[in-house]
């Protein structure tokens, strides 16, 4: 799947008033899941394969697993499951020791249409993040692995979690921006909702003045539930949503679990 | 390769503090360096899932991300480290987080490979703000490696503790540890160590406040000088002057610095050669 027809698709999308939906998923079942319910783009990464897994997400930020090599192993089954639907790789562009030449070779190799960069340094916060831009492995090198991408044909979804990211980004020619309002926690407090509110809104504002075209979606934060997300989409002016456990792992967790518990409810013959 | 006890490292240790000389240990992530540090009478060797990346080439920091399993990385150099030594302790780094092992079993394998003691790397004690906040919430974070020092201490097996705050420092100390290890930020200096570091008052405040937390959790702690400015001899000098640390446990400064150092100085010496063949060339 080659990029212009697929950005094509998102902007008339957004000009039908529709959302644009890009579901994150860690399996091939999920993948199918989302397709079949009609998600404009596909991602997998490798926190969403961890919580597929029933592990905590926030290991893809710690040295437990190589997430690249989980990412890109799991790719190929979740672009079978995903029939017409594109699907955009996340890799950490930090890798020690795969280039952003591989990586990128390696999303393509495995079927994706587009990257994103995901896990990204975004997540750490204070003098471990200052550490990690000095020491060459901040924000600067997902950039370059974005660009990269989108030189060779790419979609590219970039994460961002400012309005000077998402500046950035733009600069660099990614498709659509990803605003991260940090890990989800549905039900949030009234006072950080509107926060989180507020920052997504700013951050989509400064997509609009520095692309007019660019694609906005959110993620993150008090974002768990359709009816709070259409709430963010109405406020922000946003053209859609990457769902992450909100379509996965609560999902799951609900309708296996109503399932099982609806079969051990049958009553066996009296003896 | 030999392993000691916990009490053969104690009157090991004991020995060099009544020879009035300062505990050193060394991060070793290649067996070169273990073989080099132990000539040069190194007291302990830790071996870590940081070393490796150090010695690639990498920053530090590139054993905090999610690019290797770190636990995988630190068994596999304990093998390399371990029998590259003849007469010092190695103490092995366990990433107390980990989701896919069970830490009781984690220590046991350690020991039955042949280290002689555990440490608490990679820490989570390098992650801070709201990051370093969601980890300790969800289980995966410092209290966790306090608990590795507790269940150590219970099976009599020697630790070294990084602590970055006095709290942690304390708490440390309260769980058994045998050596806490200061910790006052990332080393600086040489081609990719960390920039902005406290200065060298700031860090000795730091290091004195570390260890009389510790000291007041239990009073026969050992404390040793670790990171951010302390990364050569001369401003280690500083530490043991100004602190009542008993020693010093250097990585990036016994490894990394002193490798970019003479490799770079002898290819420079080789190169600056004149051949009779080229002489007369360019």
């Amino acid at each position: 799947m080659t990029r212009d027809p697929i950005i094509s698709a998102l902007h008339a999308r957004v000009a039908g008033g529709g959302a644009v939906v890009v579901a994150g998923v860690g399996s091939g079942l999920t993948a199918a899941g989302a397709a079949a319910g009609g998600a404009d783009l596909i991602a997998t990464y490798s926190t969403a394969i961890y919580r597929i897994l029933g592990v905590p997400t926030a290991l893809a930020f710690m040295p437990y697993d190589d997430t690249n090599a989980v990412t890109l192993d799991l790719l190929p089954q979740v672009v079978g499951r995903s029939g017409a639907v594109p699907v955009i790789a996340g890799l950490g562009a930090h890798d020690p020791r795969r280039s952003i030449d591989r990586l990128v070779g390696g999303a393509l190799d495995g079927g994706a249409a587009g990257l994103t960069n995901e896990p990204f340094v975004g997540i750490y916060t204070a003098e471990m993040r200052a550490d990690l831009d000095r020491a060459g492995y901040g924000f600067a090198r997902e950039v370059a692995m974005l660009a990269e991408a989108r030189r060779r044909g790419m979609v590219t979804l970039g994460w961002a979690f400012d309005e000077e990211e998402v500046r950035t980004l733009l600069g660099a020619g990614v498709d659509v921006i990803g605003a991260m309002a940090g890990i989800t926690a549905g039900g949030a407090a009234d006072d950080a909702r509107t926060a989180a509110f507020d920052r997504f809104a700013a951050m989509t504002a400064a997509a609009r003045a520095a692309d007019a075209s660019a694609i906005v979606v959110l993620h993150g934060g008090p974002l768990a539930d359709p009816a709070t997300v259409g709430e963010a989409l109405a406020f922000t002016g946003a053209d859609g949503y990457a769902t992450g456990s909100s379509a996965e792992r609560a999902p799951v967790i609900a309708a296996v679990g109503a399932t099982v518990a609806a079969f051990r409810t049958l009553p066996l013959r009296p003896r | 390769m030999r392993q000691f006890d916990r009490g053969e490292i104690h009157a090991r240790l004991r020995a060099v503090m009544d020879r009035g000389e300062p505990i050193v240990m060394g991060g070793a992530g290649i067996g070169l360096v273990a073989k080099a540090a132990e000539r040069g009478g190194i007291d302990i060797l830790m071996a870590y899932n940081t070393g490796p990346f150090r010695m690639a080439g990498h920053g530090s920091l590139a054993g905090y991300l999610a690019y290797g399993d770190s636990n995988a990385i630190t068994v596999e150099l304990g093998r390399e480290i371990l029998n590259a030594v003849d007469d010092t302790p190695v103490i092995g780094g366990i990433g107390a987080a980990d989701p896919f092992r069970d830490i009781p079993r984690l220590i046991d394998e350690f020991i039955s490979l042949g280290f002689s003691g555990i440490t608490n790397v990679p820490t989570t004690g390098l992650y801070d703000g709201r990051f370093r906040a969601h980890i300790d919430a969800t289980s995966l974070g410092y209290p966790r490696e306090i608990d590795l020092v507790r269940m150590c201490r219970d099976r009599d097996v020697f630790t070294v503790a990084y602590a970055f705050s006095t709290d942690e420092a304390k708490a440390m100390a309260e769980a058994g540890a045998d050596i806490v290890g200061a910790h006052v930020g990332l080393t600086s200096g040489g081609w990719i160590g960390a920039e902005a570091t406290l200065d060298l008052g700031a860090a000795c405040d730091a290091t004195q406040a570390m260890l009389e937390a510790a000291k007041s959790g239990r009073a026969d702690v050992l404390v040793v000088a670790h990171g951010g400015p302390f990364e050569d001899p001369e401003s280690v000098r500083t530490v043991f002057e100004r602190t009542d640390v008993v020693g010093y446990l250097g990585a990036s400064s016994i490894e990394r610095l002193p490798v970019e150092r003479a490799v770079s100085g002898v290819v420079r010496e080789f190169k600056a050669l004149s051949p009779r063949a080229t002489r007369t060339a360019g």
